[in-house]
């Protein structure tokens, strides 16, 4: 059994590898020492053209696979391709990162070659015997479960996004060992790609990476509601959240849903917005920082929840908020002014 | 067109727990429901069987108190309800699970689309679709929130859901799709259905029709064991309250500001420690 570790590179977002630095990370984390060989895989129609970029990320060696086209959409196909390299290497453990690809990618992977798959990891560590622990949370997060596949390899895991935080590349492609390999001859044609149309929402975009989420509940009444939130998270250069109820009455895209069958998200600064603090929507942004509640009710929920709450209309509060923000910037801005003076 | 589609019954609040003798999912005296995302894949089986003729097998594998469950979605006007269940699965991981799920479908069903919800509620994996897709050999598309069939192809279009953008693919049959929670809602029983539904039962299958080598399913089959659980370190909070005041909220926002810049300072791992 080799004792290397296989992280999958994502490969339908051309040029870009945020989700790499991800698991390179999560890799350091697990291997500080570095007793395993660290190995990244990528499958595309045209591997050589991210070679260099993928060198900055420091790694022991990159599988460079060249395939059909069909790999950027046929996740059975990459599954298929990849389960062979993995049966006939046998790398002692593979992550792959939890997004919707990978999230089809690695089970299919994992079913052909035979192992466990653990989903959705939010930490992993190596146990005295140098087995994969593998930590995620069930239950809508108010458990943590500590996984081990203990006889089967390789022990595979997707990482959730957004936990690990991104390596960043060096500035210089690091030296490290290139294989290259065709597979261009496999093609499965039963999934044919029709059309890819970008940009599902900006919102669903901004909200793994804000640093200030303004959310709006049931309570904030409508999508003019929303607009005057969105406005409040554009001062603050925040995304904007809504609530499964504020979604369910259409008053906002899924794209911005926040808790347990939306995002989980965990900004620095949460601002909720008329939201009662159901538990589903609890379980997506507990881990908030700081949480501030506004409500009208002061019995509601949420503020057992908040570091900060203030009993009040909503729009009342929204508005205050927007107006000392545009204050601070108008005296920020005549203060620079005078600087030129 | 054939379909069958799998549903989970799960508890119905996510903090119900697990058994600490082998941590497994403790479903004894916690209600159960029917999982969210399921909902819309029996409506996706429901309204193509409309659409193009066919039958719609409604698929589960649980306890036997799963039955009540199936026997509410037969008043949908499903054609058949087959509940799997034996004590030799009990504690079955993804991988485990699809293999059975595959071993029924192949004995017992006869298909053209299998529909599964994207992910259920308490174990929040996704995995079993794709597995259970892998183990028959068909393709599977994930995460579909609209679908439809291509008039006289055996091909169904759908529209995929990413991060950060919508893919639309066509299908070939036999095909599997994970359904979803955007997706069209489930509707409720009519008239019809509820007729339907008078001369509809469980099906039971257990372990003696499938065969499968008792070494090789349950916990002990299962590449993946739970070692241990622990509650999330929640942290705790007490609520400073404050009125809404426009000095008190102004000075609320300067807070805020400042919490956000001052967590930039620390981010940035460098590939130079590695």
């Amino acid at each position: 059994m080799s004792k290397s570790m296989w992280l999958i590179c994502e490969c339908d977002v051309p040029g870009q590898f945020s989700g790499l630095g991800e698991l390179v990370t999560a890799a350091k984390h697990v291997m500080p020492s570095r007793p395993r060989e660290l190995t990244v895989v990528l499958l595309h129609p045209h591997p050589e053209n991210f070679i260099d970029k993928l060198k900055e990320y420091g790694v022991d060696r990159i599988l460079c696979v060249k395939t059909s086209a069909q790999v950027l959409w046929n996740d059975g196909l990459q599954a298929r391709i990849l389960a062979s390299l993995i049966k006939e290497r046998s790398p002692d453990i593979v992550l792959f990162l939890a997004t919707v690809r990978g999230r089809s990618v690695a089970p299919q992977a994992a079913a052909r070659i035979g192992t466990g798959l653990t989903a959705d990891c939010t930490s992993l560590e190596l146990d005295e015997h140098g087995v994969l622990v593998q930590v995620r949370p069930a239950f809508g997060e108010n458990l943590l479960a500590r996984i081990v596949c203990k006889n089967h390899r390789p022990q595979m895991a997707t990482i959730r996004p957004g936990v690990y935080v991104r390596a960043i590349p060096a500035p210089l492609p690091v030296s490290c060992e290139v294989e290259r390999l065709n597979h261009e001859h496999e093609c499965m044609d039963e999934v044919v790609l029709i059309e890819s149309i970008k940009q599902v929402s900006r919102q669903l975009n901004r909200l793994s990476d804000a640093k200030i989420i303004i959310a709006g509940g049931r309570g904030v009444g409508g999508k003019q509601g929303f607009s005057l939130l969105g406005e409040l998270a554009d001062l603050f250069g925040g995304a904007v959240g809504a609530s499964r109820g504020a979604v369910n009455a259409g008053y906002a895209d899924y794209g911005m849903q926040v808790g347990q069958t939306g995002r989980i998200v965990h900004p620095s600064v949460y601002i909720g917005f008329g939201i009662s603090g159901a538990i589903q929507h609890v379980v997506g942004m507990q881990s908030s920082r700081k949480i501030i509640a506004v409500n009208s009710d002061p019995r509601a929920r949420i503020f057992s929840f908040a570091d900060i709450g203030i009993v009040g209309d909503w729009e009342s509060v929204a508005r205050m908020m927007i107006q000392s923000l545009k204050e601070e910037r108008n005296q920020e801005a005549s203060h620079e002014f005078k600087k030129t003076l | 067109m054939d379909i069958v589609v799998c549903v989970k019954q799960v508890p119905i609040s996510a903090s119900e727990g697990m058994d600490p003798s082998d941590h497994t999912v403790v479903r004894e005296g916690v209600p159960l429901i029917l999982n969210p995302a399921d909902e819309q894949a029996l409506e996706a089986g429901l309204g193509l069987v409309e659409v193009c003729g066919g039958f719609v097998t409604v698929l589960s594998m649980g306890r036997l108190s799963a039955r009540d469950m199936l026997s509410d979605i037969g008043k949908l006007g499903v054609d058949r309800l087959i509940l799997v269940n034996d004590p030799l699965f009990a504690g079955s991981d993804t991988f485990v699970t699809s293999r059975i799920l595959a071993s029924v479908v192949t004995k017992h069903i006869p298909f053209d689309l299998i529909i599964c919800g994207r992910r259920a509620l308490d174990g929040e994996t996704g995995q079993t679709g794709p597995e259970l897709a892998t183990f028959l050999g068909i393709p599977c598309i994930t995460n579909v929130d609209s679908y439809t069939k291509l008039e006289g192809k055996d091909v169904i279009r759908c529209r995929r859901v990413h991060e950060e953008h919508m893919e639309i693919v066509d299908v070939h049959l036999p095909a599997l799709l994970t359904i979803h929670e955007t997706a069209r809602l489930l509707r409720r029983p009519s008239l019809s259905s509820l007729r339907k539904a008078k001369s509809l039962s469980v099906d039971l299958v257990n372990n003696t029709s499938l065969q499968l080598d008792p070494s090789a399913i349950g916990l002990k089959g299962s590449p993946t064991r739970v070692v241990s659980v622990s509650n999330f370190q929640k942290k705790t909070r007490t609520c400073q309250f404050f009125e809404p005041k426009r000095e008190t909220v102004a000075k609320i926002c300067g807070d805020i500001v400042r919490c956000a810049r001052e967590e930039d300072a620390d981010v940035q791992v460098d590939v130079a420690d590695l």
